[in-house]
């Protein structure tokens, strides 16, 4: 076998392990679409025989699905919105400044990120007790802003230290002051990275089961924690439909932050370095 | 350092340290109304921190810095009216080349249709007319450097901060653009402050440049006076090459110029006065104030300092030689201007010379 022909095996080895890759991360994603539309009202072998979206109309009929997504939607955006204001607080902070344990404090923010988030949520539960906070809402909150703040500071963090100092000294010596010149300059030119953190901490909560699982009450819980307690009880196909809504509901969100707030990459970015 | 009414910046004794390091030590200098000064020396001698506290960004320790007669300690950079061209541009990216000139005027608060005009009559100040619309990413490094040189004259600011403004474009380019720079600062008659640690740079844009070396200013001066007259070894070297030989000074019977006798007893004549007697010497000479001629002429060859050498080396750069010539004072470079072929053939004996005048004396201790 000569040279040539292990390369051309290599590279078909390689090929074919990409391509299986990405079956094996696609097939739950395609078979719980398929599931979603199936019309049967018990769980039959694939493919079904024929579609419906009866799953669809039992999930939007259902309050409880409802509430649930509900609670989600709300706990994301505030959770995230609050966790980019303070990830752009910080990031700035600490691009601007330069001092001992700078590097400590940065890991220290990120720190979440490797502690597991059973260990928050537990650990959350029991501190909220303590302090008398028994709002539910107000506690997963709280849950949700500390797993989404690490992608909000990492990502602002990112997307600043990228841009030159110089940009905004050249500013302040045209005359604009610090604000000015963080509003008009800085800003603009983090925005794709702090759109694509925010995207990120979105998904996160969205997606979140094992911190809200800690802190849920039985009149505040999010879709995922609706998802899995309506298996327990009842198993049917609603959820496959679900769980397509969850999907579905923060892609359009990611393709609507992209239009309003990351056009500006097609026209001033790129290329600028 | 004397103030004149149309002093438009002036350096009092200024100190800036960074822990332990003082990267300016105590520097005094002024540029009059439409001066353009250079600011010259290697990296770390602290001409970019000169210019950092001259922008604002930095504040010196101590010293006085002021601007157009108004004291500028504690003055933020957009308190100052000074325009700085950076290095590398700093053009906003994510704005056309309209809104960056317009940066600063909005910024300073000109009417919206005054600042229309501006932008149209700065776009045609630096040739760019028709340009306003582009984005600065699909400008050339030449064309860039033009609109940020724009936006930094559009506020018309008392006094113009360039930092190594030619040293990002390519050799080529680079003597273009350093003409078009000098005959565009020169139009609007701005006060200039080039930072750089390019000669070249200094010499073709600047009226006088001032020499910084670990954090002092050793020699302020006109291009010409600073290449001719160095006063310190640092400065020849620095500026042009120098040929150095190393002697004893001995001044007797010439009326106080020292003569400085080399290892194997050949006698330099110079005119350098206060050196003292027995003093270690180095005696620099520029390459291009030697003359070579044939052995056969040699007894007709003028100057005061004549020796015989052999021709080691010798490398056409076009408009000029370069010999390295080996005489019993050691190996010398000497520069002759070329046309088109070497009047001298490796290993040809030929006898060298050069004026009293020609020659600099520095005592060995001083660097």
């Amino acid at each position: 076998m000569s040279g040539r022909n292990i390369d051309d095996l290599l590279r078909f080895l390689c090929k074919f392990i990409n391509i299986a890759v990405v079956v094996f991360l696609m097939t739950p994603i395609v078979v719980t679409a398929i599931m979603s539309l199936d019309s049967r009202s018990y769980l039959g072998p694939l493919p079904p025989p024929s579609l419906s979206l009866r799953w669809f109309k039992a999930f939007f009929s259902d309050s409880y699905f409802l509430s649930g997504l509900a609670t989600s939607l709300k706990l994301a955006v505030l959770s995230v919105s609050i966790s980019l204001l303070a990830g752009l607080t910080t990031a700035y902070a600490l691009d601007r400044s330069r001092f001992r344990g700078k590097d400590a404090l940065v890991s220290f923010f990120l720190s979440p990120l490797v502690v597991p988030p059973v260990v928050i949520g537990f650990a959350l539960l029991l501190f909220l007790s303590k302090m008398g906070l028994i709002n539910g809402f107000a506690r997963l909150l709280c849950g949700h802003i500390i797993i989404t703040v690490p992608y909000a500071i990492r990502a602002t963090l990112a997307a600043m230290s990228e841009i030159e100092d110089t940009y905004t000294e050249a500013a302040l010596i045209l005359g604009a002051n610090e604000r000015q010149a963080f509003w008009s300059v800085t800003f603009p030119l983090a925005r794709a990275g702090i759109v694509s953190g925010g995207i990120f901490a979105f998904a996160v909560s969205m997606d979140d089961v094992a911190v809200s699982i800690m802190l849920t009450d039985a009149k505040t819980y999010t879709l995922p924690i609706a998802l899995i307690s309506s298996m327990r009880a009842n198993f049917d196909l609603s959820i496959a439909a679900a769980s397509m809504v969850l999907m579905g509901s923060t892609v359009i969100l990611i393709i609507l932050l992209e239009k309003l707030v990351g056009l500006n990459r097609a026209m001033g970015q790129g290329g600028f370095r | 350092m004397e103030t004149t009414s149309d002093t438009v910046i002036k350096f009092t004794d200024v100190h800036k340290r960074y822990g332990a390091i003082h990267a300016v030590n105590g520097i005094s200098f002024s540029a009059g109304a439409g001066e353009t000064v250079a600011v010259l020396g290697p990296s770390g001698c602290g001409k970019t921190t000169t210019l950092r506290m001259i922008a604002g960004f930095e504040e010196p320790n101590s010293g006085t810095i002021e601007i157009g007669g108004e004291s500028m300690i504690g003055k933020r950079p957009y308190e100052r009216n000074v325009g700085l061209l950076f290095q590398h541009y700093a053009l906003f990216p994510h704005m056309s080349v309209r809104d960056n000139i317009a940066y600063g005027l909005k910024h300073r608060r000109w009417p919206k249709a005054t600042i229309a005009d501006r932008v149209e009559e700065m776009l045609s100040l630096v040739q760019l007319e028709g340009f306003g619309d582009r984005w600065p990413r699909q400008l050339s490094g030449g064309q860039q450097q033009r609109v940020a040189l724009a936006r930094v004259l559009a506020t018309k600011p008392k006094l113009v901060l360039l930092d190594e403004p030619l040293s990002a474009l390519d050799a080529k380019l680079r003597e273009e653009l350093g003409a078009d720079l000098k005959r565009i600062l020169t139009s609007v008659g701005s006060t200039t402050i080039v930072v750089t640690h390019d000669q070249n740079e200094a010499m073709s844009l600047s009226d006088r440049i001032i020499v910084m070396n670990r954090g002092g200013i050793d020699q302020i001066g006109s291009p010409s006076e600073i290449y001719a007259k160095p006063k310190s070894r640092f400065v020849a070297n620095f500026i042009g090459r120098s040929n150095w030989l190393n002697g004893i000074a001995n001044s007797a019977n010439t009326r106080g110029m020292a003569n400085v006798i080399m290892e194997d007893g050949t006698v330099l004549t110079t005119d350098s006065v206060g050196v003292n007697d027995g003093a270690q010497v180095s005696v620099g000479i520029r390459p291009e104030r030697i003359r070579l001629v044939p052995e056969s002429k040699r007894k007709a060859q003028g100057g005061a300092n004549q020796f015989v050498g052999k021709v080691a080396n010798a490398v056409h750069m076009g408009a000029e030689i370069h010999y390295e010539v080996r005489c019993v004072a050691g190996p010398l470079i000497v520069v002759s201007p070329s046309d088109g072929n070497s009047p001298f053939t490796l290993g040809e004996t030929v006898g060298i010379s050069f004026g009293r005048g020609d020659c600099v004396v520095f005592p060995e201790s001083v660097q």
